[in-house]
C-alpha cells in the first residue's frame, strides 16, 4: 500500500513537473524566444532621440533584436516588392493613401487582437484610429493627423495687393488671376490634376455639393463618379486652366508644384496642413516666415470641407507570430506617452514646435512651447469641417486619378463620359473586389 | 599471337588519350557555357514563366501567388479602354520611331559617306548625344520644351509664332518625345556609316566602270550591300519601339492624361502604382506575342528575299 502510494505520489509529482515544464516552455516561447525585427531607416533623417529609444527598447526587451537597414527607397513599390521577396521591414509607416494601399494589398495585418490586450491604446485619438478601419478591422497606430488646406506665399500676396486670404471659389479664382504674371513666369495656383488627381479633386466635389462614392447600409460602396458636382468641379478646373492662372506644365506632379511654390513661381497650392510641410519647403529654399496657411474656401454649395488623414505605423504581414508580437511591442513602445514626449521635447529644442493635431490624448502641443498660430488656426478650421476620403478610395483611387488626369490634360475630352467609363471599369473589378471583401468580412 | 596482342595494346593505348582528349574537348565549352546558361534560365526564362503563371492569379502578397482566376485578368484588361489606348499609343510611337529614328539616321549616314573632308568631325558630332546619359538628355529637353521658360517657345516667339505647350499638349507629346532622337543622330548613324564604308571598293569601282552612279549606285550597290545592317536595325527598332518605356516615362510619366502611355508604361503603372501583379503580367503577354509575331514576319520576309 505504502509502495503504491509512493508510486502514485512519484507519478503525480512527475506529471505535475511535466505539465509545469510544458507550461514553462509555452510561456518561454512567447516571452524569451529570440526575435529579430527588420527596420527600414534613413540615417539622414534619424534623430538622436530615435536612436536612444531603440537602444532603451532593446535593453527592456533583450529577446528582440533590431536589425536596422539603411534604405534609400522607402516608397510603396519598394515595400511591396520587399514583401514579395521576403525581406520586408517588420513595421511600416505611411500617410493615409499609402496606408490604405497597404491595407487593400494585404501587406499589413489587422491589429484588433493586440488592441484588445493593450490598455495604453485607449490613449490614442479615437477618430484617428477609426480612420483606418477597413472591413470592420483596424490596421494602424496613428502617429499624427493632417487636414487639407492651402499654403500661400506671403510676399507674392502682398506684391499682388491681396490683403485677405480667399474664402470662396470666386475669390480663389480672382486671387489666382492677380498672382499670375507671365513675364515673371509666375502663376497663381499650383493645382494637381495629374498625380493623385482625385485626392485634390474630392474636396472641390464636396464643396460643389456631391461626392465620388457613397457608403451603402451594408458597408458596400456605390461609385458616383458621374455626380453633377464632379462636372461642376471639373468646369472650375478647366476655367482656371483656360484663364492660364494654373501651371502651364500639364505633367507637373506634386513635387514639381511644391518646388515651384518654394521658388516663388506660384502663389498658392493645395497641401496637407502640417508643420512638416513647412519644414520641407524650407529645405527647398523658402523662408519659413514667407509661408502662409488658409483653410479651403467655400464652393458653390456654400460649404467647405477638408479631407482629413493621418500618418500611421503598421505591422507587416508575416507567417511568424513571434515577429508580429515583437513588432507590435516595438510600435507601442515607440509611440508610448514617454517616447512621444521625448520626441516632442527634442523638436521643441530645435525651434518652435509649429502646430499639429497629436495622436495621443495625453499630450498637448502647447506644452512644448510656442505654436504657429496661423497654421494652428488653419488646421483647427479645417478639422472642424473634416471629411474622410471618398468611400472605397483605397480600392478605386487609381482608376479615378487616371480619369481626372485625362480630362484635366485635354479640354476636348468629355468629363461625364470619361468619369462614367472609369466608373464602369472600376465597377467591373476594383469595386467588385472591395464589396466582396466587405461582405465576406461580415460573414 | 603475341605480336597481335602487343598491337592491340598499342591501339588501346593510342585510343585512350584520344578519347579523354575528345571528352575534354567536348566538355570544356559546356563548362564555360553552363554558368551563362544557368543565369539566363534563372533570370530570363524563369521570370518569363513566373510572369505567365501570375497572369492567371489574383496576386496576394500575404499568401502568394493568391487565387487562381483563369482568364479574368485578361478579360478585365480587354474590356478596359485604357489598355487599348496604350496599344494605340504604342503603334503611334512605333510609326514615329520607324519614320523618324529609323530612316533619318540611314539618310544621314548615306550623306556622311559621300563627304571625305570633316567626316570624322561629323561622325564624332553624331556619336556625342549617344554618350550623354538618357536622363540628362531628357532633363535638357524637358527644359527646352517647358511652356513657361523653355527655349523652344523663346525661339518661336522671336519669329512671331505663338508659344506652344509641347509636352503638355496631348496631340504633340508623342512627337516631342521622339524628336530628340532624330536631332542627335546617335549610334544608328555610325552603324550605318560603318556598313556603307565596309562595302568593297572593288564592287564600287566595277559599278562605276559600268556607269552605275548617283541614285543608281545607291539603290543597286550601296543599299543591297548594307541590307544586313538595315535589317538588324529594323528588328532592334521594332522591338525597342513596342517595349518603349524609358522615354515616355521620363518625359511625362505617360501623360498628359494617358496621351503617351505605351503598353510598357501601362504595365509599369499596374506593377508599381496599382500593385496588381496579376494584371500587369497579363498585360505583358499580348505585348510579347505581338513583338514575336512582327519579328517572325520580318525574319520570314528577309528569308524569302534571300531565296
Amino acid at each position: 500500500m505504502v509502495k503504491k502510494t509512493v508510486s502514485l505520489a512519484i507519478i503525480a509529482a512527475l506529471s505535475v513537473s511535466l505539465l509545469a515544464g510544458c507550461g514553462t516552455k509555452k510561456v518561454a516561447t512567447n516571452t524569451t524566444k529570440k526575435v529579430t525585427l527588420t527596420l527600414w531607416e534613413q540615417a539622414a533623417t534619424k534623430t538622436q532621440v530615435q536612436t536612444d529609444l531603440e537602444a532603451s527598447f532593446m535593453k527592456k526587451y533583450p529577446n528582440i533584436k533590431l536589425n536596422i537597414v539603411e534604405q534609400a527607397d522607402m516608397g510603396t513599390s519598394a515595400y511591396l516588392s520587399a514583401i514579395a521577396a521576403g525581406n520586408a521591414p517588420s513595421v511600416m509607416g505611411g500617410g493615409y493613401p499609402t496606408a490604405m494601399a497597404y491595407i487593400y494589398d494585404n501587406a499589413v495585418m489587422p491589429i484588433d487582437d493586440y488592441i484588445a490586450k493593450t490598455p495604453d491604446f485607449k490613449n490614442f485619438v479615437k477618430d484617428q484610429v477609426e480612420n483606418f478601419l477597413v472591413n470592420g478591422k483596424h490596421y494602424a497606430i496613428p502617429t499624427g493627423k493632417y487636414t487639407m488646406g492651402f499654403l500661400y506665399n506671403k510676399p507674392l500676396f502682398t506684391a499682388a495687393g491681396i490683403t485677405a486670404v480667399p474664402t470662396t471659389w470666386d475669390e480663389l479664382e480672382a486671387d489666382a488671376k492677380k498672382l499670375t504674371i507671365p513675364a515673371k513666369q509666375q502663376y497663381g495656383f499650383g493645382l494637381d490634376g495629374t498625380q493623385w488627381a482625385s485626392w485634390h479633386l474630392e474636396q472641390f466635389v464636396w464643396e460643389a455639393g456631391g461626392d465620388l462614392s457613397k457608403k451603402n447600409a451594408d458597408g458596400t460602396a456605390t461609385l458616383t463618379f458621374d455626380d453633377p458636382a464632379v462636372l461642376t468641379a471639373a468646369n472650375f478646373y478647366r476655367k482656371l486652366k483656360a484663364e492660364k492662372v494654373i501651371q502651364s506644365n500639364a505633367n507637373a506632379q506634386i513635387n514639381d508644384l511644391l518646388k515651384d511654390f518654394a521658388n516663388g513661381k506660384s502663389g498658392f497650392i493645395v497641401s496637407g496642413l502640417q508643420s512638416m510641410v513647412a519644414v520641407t519647403l524650407v529645405g527647398m529654399g523658402m523662408k519659413s516666415e514667407d509661408i502662409g496657411f488658409f483653410a479651403n474656401p467655400k464652393g458653390p454649395s456654400g460649404k467647405t470641407y477638408s479631407q482629413i488623414g493621418g500618418d500611421v505605423m503598421m505591422v507587416t504581414v508575416t507567417k511568424d507570430k513571434a515577429v508580429e508580437d515583437a513588432a507590435w511591442t516595438y510600435l507601442m513602445y515607440m509611440n508610448s506617452h514617454d517616447s512621444a514626449d521625448k520626441n516632442l521635447k527634442d523638436q521643441a529644442s530645435k525651434g518652435p514646435i509649429g502646430a499639429g493635431i497629436l495622436s495621443r490624448t495625453d499630450l498637448k502641443n502647447s506644452d512644448y512651447g510656442a505654436v504657429n498660430a496661423e497654421l494652428q488656426k488653419a488646421m483647427d478650421d479645417s478639422n472642424a469641417v473634416g471629411h474622410n476620403e471618398y468611400y472605397a478610395k483605397g480600392a478605386v483611387g487609381s482608376v479615378a486619378d487616371d480619369a481626372v488626369a485625362k480630362w484635366f490634360a485635354d479640354p476636348s475630352v468629355d468629363v461625364v463620359k470619361t468619369m462614367k467609363a472609369a466608373q464602369d471599369a472600376a465597377n467591373a473589378k476594383e469595386l467588385k473586389d472591395f464589396n466582396a471583401g466587405v461582405l465576406a468580412a461580415k460573414k | 599471337m603475341h605480336a597481335s596482342n602487343i598491337e592491340n595494346s598499342i591501339k588501346i593505348k593510342k585510343k585512350k588519350p584520344l578519347k579523354i582528349y575528345n571528352v575534354k574537348r567536348a566538355l570544356i565549352p559546356w563548362l564555360f557555357l553552363i554558368p551563362g546558361l544557368f543565369f539566363t534560365i534563372l533570370l530570363r526564362y524563369y521570370t518569363i514563366f513566373q510572369g505567365l503563371k501570375l497572369a492567371f492569379y489574383k496576386y496576394n502578397l500575404a499568401d502568394p501567388p493568391g487565387d487562381f482566376i483563369g482568364f479574368k485578368n485578361f478579360e478585365y484588361l480587354f474590356k478596359n479602354k485604357a489598355y487599348w489606348t496604350a496599344w494605340y499609343n504604342s503603334f503611334v510611337f512605333f510609326g514615329l520611331i520607324i519614320g523618324l529614328n529609323f530612316f533619318i539616321p540611314l539618310i544621314e549616314a548615306l550623306l556622311l559617306a559621300e563627304i571625305v573632308k570633316l567626316r570624322s568631325f561629323f561622325s564624332t558630332l553624331y556619336i556625342l548625344p549617344a554618350v550623354i546619359p538618357l536622363t540628362v538628355n531628357v532633363l535638357l529637353w524637358r527644359w527646352i520644351y517647358d511652356p513657361s521658360y523653355g527655349i523652344a517657345n523663346r525661339i518661336i516667339t522671336i519669329f512671331g509664332g505663338k508659344p506652344m505647350l509641347w509636352l503638355s499638349d496631348v496631340h504633340m507629346v508623342k512627337f516631342c518625345i521622339i524628336l530628340p532622337g532624330v536631332v542627335g543622330g546617335g549610334l544608328g548613324v555610325l552603324l550605318y556609316l560603318a556598313a556603307i564604308l565596309g562595302v568593297s571598293e572593288d564592287i564600287k569601282e566595277a559599278a562605276q566602270i559600268d556607269g552605275c552612279a548617283g541614285f543608281k549606285r545607291l539603290f543597286y550597290i550601296t543599299l543591297p550591300n548594307i541590307k544586313f545592317m538595315i535589317f538588324i536595325q529594323l528588328l532592334l527598332t521594332t522591338m525597342g519601339a513596342f517595349q518603349l518605356l524609358d522615354l515616355p516615362f521620363q518625359y511625362t510619366n505617360g501623360g498628359p492624361g494617358d496621351a503617351a502611355q505605351t503598353v510598357s508604361v501601362l504595365i509599369y503603372h499596374l506593377f508599381t502604382r496599382n500593385f496588381d501583379y496579376g494584371q500587369a503580367s497579363a498585360a505583358s503577354i499580348p505585348l510579347l506575342l505581338v513583338i514575336c509575331i512582327i519579328t517572325f514576319i520580318q525574319l520570314r520576309l528577309n528569308k524569302e528575299e534571300k531565296v
